[in-house]
């Protein structure tokens, strides 16, 4: 039987799909990496937001909705049920919004949204970051090259 | 009901502050004095620290980002034994001749004596094994920031650093795996325990008061080290009350305790360090995550401009946290990691007012504006360090401040980087340096402490951290905390 997943912390199945669809336009996936909307970065993002203070949390909740809401205004359907153009096209406008609480919001998904990519050991190939090294402490390597064999 | 605990003195705080105070007053255990230190945070070993960002975020206070109400920056400081001093990189500042006379002269303060502060700074130095590193130290990132300053006339000056038989593992801002980081949980912390110093992690001090304290300490998380007492509501009776809980509590907690007589000035006049992480994308691998990160800086700005710029080096998440934008351009720009050089501008901001902590109910928060001679220091500096790396060879470069993602090698790097950039909220400048809150002068309308970090009208309560600072130190300040704390600590002593 597959594992059944932990339940999320911090997202409901709502602000899941909000938090996934800006992900997925912050860390794109392409045909050779998965992007911040998989999910295992989901699952950092939402464990890492479930630690902050619950002011935090509660702006956070309050923020994902208002993303889902405001497209209606534009384009008459919410952020989840946008073509990736214009999911773009409405987060650019959050970034540089003249309002300085979207702006601030944007940054915090942002934030989250690079949590749960850039902190899976999974990401660190695509980056050639090796991670923690126990084995080759800097110093004692340089001293070896040095030394020669 | 409260457990009563007694003591001669409770420090509450392990950082470079409480752990100064708590080393320099442990000899006295041996003649019968009672000392404990109560620590909000836990007490990690090296063996905790597994150098990931996602798990180490839990050595932070708020996981590693408390943003100000405007939301222009974002201040980190440890929350563990050894405070942030267990999440620094080393680097050691003498204060700035001159700061401390000034402090003197300024808060009418003739007892502050310069020499006397200053005189402290060689012996700290040894204690904690500050020097200046050899070249043989100098990673790809170091050379790279020494060779474009050079190339273009700068000065490059190098730290003192406090490490000890540094392996080069490089995770320095993610707790110090090999104890080689000199910071008080190696250091003063394990003196004081040794000599009979009861260290408290996981206690919150909710309330001081002229004979003592009131927290609660909670149970020790999962692969910390417990401290002697079980969890619940603690009273502490102390002759001495020391707090040291760092800049963003230390006066949160004095307001919350409704001190009778508190200065208007407490919880003002905060000072942050802004500061603003950028990167030069270089034609070959730098690997920054190898080797020692921090080696040099450049005063080159200091006097003109108001900032200097570090090296720096930051794993996955903070590196694309601190990019523009997002999408393709960001991603792409992280395939890069391996060849990135980084540094760190850092602003010299000023004492004002209205840069504060204050509480929502019993809740400290922290109000902040960049001033414009600050919004324009930074600007500048993403500038002049975009120079820097192209004089240096980068291909590319890039801050939050870019606007388009990246400059590139022949472009106009002032009209790609501008102020009208900086908008709160869009770029959250960052602070690892937060002082002030509890400035020390004569005048207690203007001031919170007097020259020995007593608080005015209640002597037995002593702050001994960077709160006391009247300005800013313009340079790292946990040297310049531990010299006055040390100071402090000789006058509870001469006390008790």
């Amino acid at each position: 039987m597959p594992d059944t997943p932990e339940p999320f912390r911090f997202f409901t199945p709502r602000t899941a799909a909000t938090f996934s669809a800006v992900a997925g336009c912050i860390v794109p996936a392409e045909a050779t990496s998965p992007g911040a909307d998989s999910p295992s970065a989901l699952r950092i993002a939402d464990r890492a937001i479930s630690e902050r203070p619950e002011r935090d949390r509660r702006l956070l909740r309050a923020f994902l909705g208002v993303v889902e809401f405001l497209p209606r205004l534009r384009y008459g359907r919410g952020f989840t049920r946008l073509t990736r153009d214009r999911r773009e096209a409405f987060l650019r406008f959050l970034e540089g919004s003249p309002v300085a609480r979207l702006r601030q919001g944007f940054f915090g998904l942002k934030t989250f949204a690079l949590l749960g990519y850039y902190g899976q050991d999974e990401t660190w190939r695509e980056i050639e970051y090796p991670g923690p090294r126990t084995d080759a402490p800097f110093y004692e390597l340089r001293r070896k090259e040095k030394q020669g064999p | 009901m409260s457990r009563v605990v007694e003591v001669d003195v409770l420090i509450i705080g392990s950082g470079a502050g409480g752990g100064t105070v708590a080393a320099r007053l442990a000899p006295m255990c041996a003649s019968g004095a009672r000392i404990a230190v109560a620590e909000t945070g836990p007490w990690w070993g090296r063996d905790a620290f597994s150098m990931r960002e996602t798990e180490m975020v839990r050595l932070f206070r708020d996981n590693g980002a408390v943003p100000s109400t405007s939301f222009d920056i974002a201040v980190s400081a440890g929350e563990c034994i050894g405070g942030s001093t267990a999440v620094y990189t080393g680097v050691t500042f003498r204060a700035p001749e001159g700061l401390v006379a000034g402090w003197a002269r300024e808060g009418g303060l003739p007892e502050l004596d310069e020499a006397d502060v200053q005189a402290r700074f060689p012996r700290i130095e040894e204690e904690i094994d500050a020097h200046v590193p050899g070249r043989d130290m100098e990673n790809a990132n170091n050379r790279i920031f020494r060779e474009g300053c050079e190339r273009l006339g700068h000065p490059v000056k190098q730290f003192r650093v406090n490490i000890r038989d540094c392996i080069g593992c490089g995770f320095c801002n993610l707790g110090c795996p090999y104890g080689a980081k000199r910071g008080t949980l190696e250091v003063q912390i394990p003196a004081a325990v040794a000599a009979g110093v009861d260290v408290i992690p996981n206690c919150r001090i909710e309330r001081v008061m002229d004979d003592g304290a009131e927290g609660v300490i909670a149970a020790a998380p999962p692969g910390s080290r417990p401290g002697a007492h079980e969890p619940g509501e603690v009273r502490f009776r102390a002759r001495v009350v020391v707090v040291a809980a760092g800049a963003l509590s230390s006066s949160a907690l004095l307001l919350r305790s409704r001190l009778e007589g508190l200065s208007p000035a407490c919880g003002r006049y905060v000072t942050l360090h802004p500061a603003l992480t950028s990167f030069g994308r270089m034609p070959g691998p730098v690997r920054g995550y190898e080797g020692f990160p921090k080696l040099y800086y450049t005063d080159r700005f200091s006097e003109s401009h108001g900032y200097y710029v570090e090296t720096a080096f930051y794993f996955p998440f903070v590196t694309a946290r601190s990019l523009p934008g997002f999408g393709p351009d960001l991603k792409g720009f992280m395939r890069a990691y391996g060849n990135l050089a980084c540094a760190l501008t850092l602003v010299h901001d000023e004492a004002e007012a209205h840069n504060r902590i204050r509480l929502v109910g019993d809740k400290a928060v922290l109000d902040y504006r960049l001033s414009a001679a600050s919004r324009e220091a930074i600007v500048h500096a993403q500038r002049e360090v975009g120079r820097i790396y192209f004089a240096a060879g980068a291909e590319e470069y890039v801050s939050l401040l870019n606007s388009p993602f990246g400059v590139t090698r022949g472009e106009d790097l002032d009209r790609h980087i501008a102020l009208s950039s900086l908008k709160s909220g869009k770029v959250v400048v960052s602070s690892a340096h937060p002082m002030g809150g509890c400035r020390m002068g004569a005048d207690r309308a203007t001031s919170v402490t007097d020259a020995w970090g007593r608080v005015h009208g209640h002597e037995s309560i002593v702050v001994a951290d960077a709160s006391l600072f009247p300005t800013s130190s313009h340079v790292n300040p946990y040297l310049t905390i531990m010299a006055l704390a040390e100071r402090n600590a000789e006058a509870i002593a001469r006390r008790i």
